[in-house]
């Protein structure tokens, strides 16, 4: 047997076992069996794409007499055999990024709504994903899980994308970072809105760069610079900008708790200066001018660290022109800011907080007020009230 | 906020790039081999062909959008990044130059009107070549954090 051929059965086993894998989770709940029929026709195209790629080399065999105890002769017989084992890397990939990167998961989602110790839980975090989904008017379940820390996980099944958002295992009762959690879901309005993003920011941006290049950059440092920002930082400040006009002040407060380090000014390749994050949310606020928010005294507690360990950096890549031309860019397309319908409502909920007794509100209302209270307050009685109100003690999923 | 969302969107776009050119190059060595056997090649082989010149198209389409400050493709984005990071991209001109003669070379190839392909087939190597080491690079990433995560 080729080895070829062996790579096939390998590839055709791994897709076998998640079919079998898939055919065993029994009475599946609504959100889980959603993604498993798309997982289902994903594995449906995976089939398909090895029995391409078998059938391509049976032909490349017929057509060129290839034996694996003799090298190829021609030149095209040698490119074409790459181009077969690049398919097969492609298929390998294509696996382990909708396939293995996602099947592990499936007992996680699994385990933590049924476990005694976290079904709990698992239902507040999910009630919380689905007010904010909600909220934004993104129509669609979504499994949410604890695990390493807050990310969000894209899956991209033939045309289709699915999502699974992980929140912090260790912040499960920290119910004040929660809010960060917006800024996954805000990856999620990206990718929903990507092409007005790649038809005015993206064009902008790129201008903007063309433009101010100094003449000590080469085309290919421009060429990653490009690529930094379009691929990477416009992301991210719009799932910021996003998170702020959506959630308000508390996103920005909890922000700068999470963004404080050592080097707040330094631009990351995969982030944006936390500096810029940060002074870009703070003119959102400014703007949103909601009550009983001062912005000026948030701007200073940052500056005074920010300011006092480094300074703005005047790094071609961070050219003012630029940035000016992403965030307003970023801000347009984000457009309406949700928060100030709700704002009121997440003013009164932190008064009621405060007083000692939890509003019958939405849970995304009283997050967003806990997130706003002094660090000193002991939230572990809300967080239990939070708990029997979203998944009583005799909860079962 | 970590940069799973980043690395797992870059190692798909990078793939479906890959994909692409690869088919085209499979394309464009079947037709060679089949002609070198003084067969004629079949419609499947000369069709994969038009997979390498939509994706010059778009390539083509995308720098000359950044020009006059149009609608981008990301796609079109990461191959320019993928082929910038192997020392091919000289001058944005000389790269539009070499994929307009690309795309002509490859039109006339299907149609069997020049046996060789000067400019083409280099070109879809380095972008097959680079943008599948770029997803395997990035997909190797995602690995460690998915075992973190898990």
């Amino acid at each position: 047997m080729f080895l070829v051929n062996q790579k096939s059965a390998v590839l055709s086993s791994k897709i076998a076992f998640a079919e079998k894998r898939l055919g065993t989770i029994s009475f599946p709940d609504n959100t889980l069996e959603a993604y498993i029929k798309d997982l289902a026709d994903w594995l449906n195209e995976l089939k398909d794409n090895v029995r391409i790629a078998q059938n391509e080399f049976r032909e490349f065999l017929e057509r060129t007499n290839f034996s694996e105890d003799a090298y190829l002769q021609t030149e095209p017989q040698r490119r074409l055999l790459e181009d077969l084992l690049r398919t097969y890397e492609g298929i390998e990939t294509s696996f382990y990024l909708g396939v293995d990167a996602f099947l592990p998961l499936i007992p996680v989602w699994i385990n933590q709504r049924r476990d005694e110790t976290t079904k709990r839980e698992h239902k507040l975090l999910i009630d919380f994903i689905q007010e904010l989904l909600q909220l934004l008017g993104i129509p669609r379940e979504m499994m949410a899980i604890f695990g390493e820390s807050h990310a969000c996980l894209p899956l991209s099944w033939r045309n289709l994308m699915r999502y699974v958002v992980f929140a912090t295992y260790s912040e499960i009762e920290n119910l004040r970072r929660w809010v960060i959690l917006t800024h996954e879901i805000g990856h999620i309005f990206y990718d929903l809105h990507s092409e007005e993003f790649k038809s005015s920011v993206i064009p902008q941006v790129m201008r903007k760069l063309v433009e101010t290049k100094p003449p000590n950059i080469g085309q290919r440092e421009l060429e990653d610079i490009i690529y930094i920002w379009t691929d990477k930082w416009i992301p991210e400040l719009a799932c910021d900008c996003f998170s702020v006009k959506t959630i308000g002040p508390p996103y920005a407060v909890q922000f700068m708790v999470m963004a404080l380090n050592s080097k707040p000014d330094y631009p990351y390749e995969s982030h944006p200066p936390m500096t810029l994050r940060v002074d870009f949310m703070m003119d959102i606020l400014e703007s949103l001018a909601l009550p009983e928010f001062d912005v000026a005294f948030h701007r200073d507690v940052w500056n005074s660290y920010s300011r006092s360990v480094t300074q703005p950096s005047s790094r071609y890549i961070l050219h003012e022109e630029v940035t000016k031309a992403a965030l307003s860019g970023i801000n347009e397309i984000v457009g309406a800011a949700s928060v100030e319908r709700g704002w009121n409502d997440v003013l009164a909920t932190r008064q009621d907080l405060s007083n000692g007794k939890v509003p019958d509100k939405n849970l995304v209302s009283i997050v967003s007020a806990m997130a706003l209270l002094e660090p000193t307050i002991n939230l572990e009685q809300v967080y239990r009230f939070l708990l029997e109100r979203h998944a009583p003690s005799s909860y079962a999923p | 906020m970590t940069r799973q969302w980043q690395l797992i969107r870059d190692a798909q776009t990078f793939l479906e790039a890959s994909k692409l050119a690869n088919s085209a190059l499979k394309g464009i060595h079947f037709v060679q081999i089949t002609r070198d056997m003084k067969q004629a090649p079949s419609a499947s082989h000369t069709e994969k062909i038009d997979d390498g010149i939509k994706l010059l198209k778009k390539v083509l389409a995308t720098l000359e959008a950044r020009e006059k400050h149009e609608t981008v493709s990301s796609e079109a984005l990461s191959i320019l990044y993928a082929i910038s990071q192997g020392q091919m991209l000289g001058s944005t001109s000389a790269l539009k130059q070499t994929i307009v003669k690309s795309i002509g070379e490859l039109e006339k190839f299907k149609l069997g009107d020049v046996e060789s392909l000067e400019n083409a087939e280099e070109l879809l190597e380095i972008i097959a070549g680079s943008t599948a080491e770029e997803a395997m690079k990035t997909s190797a990433k995602v690995r460690i954090f998915m075992a973190e995560a898990q």
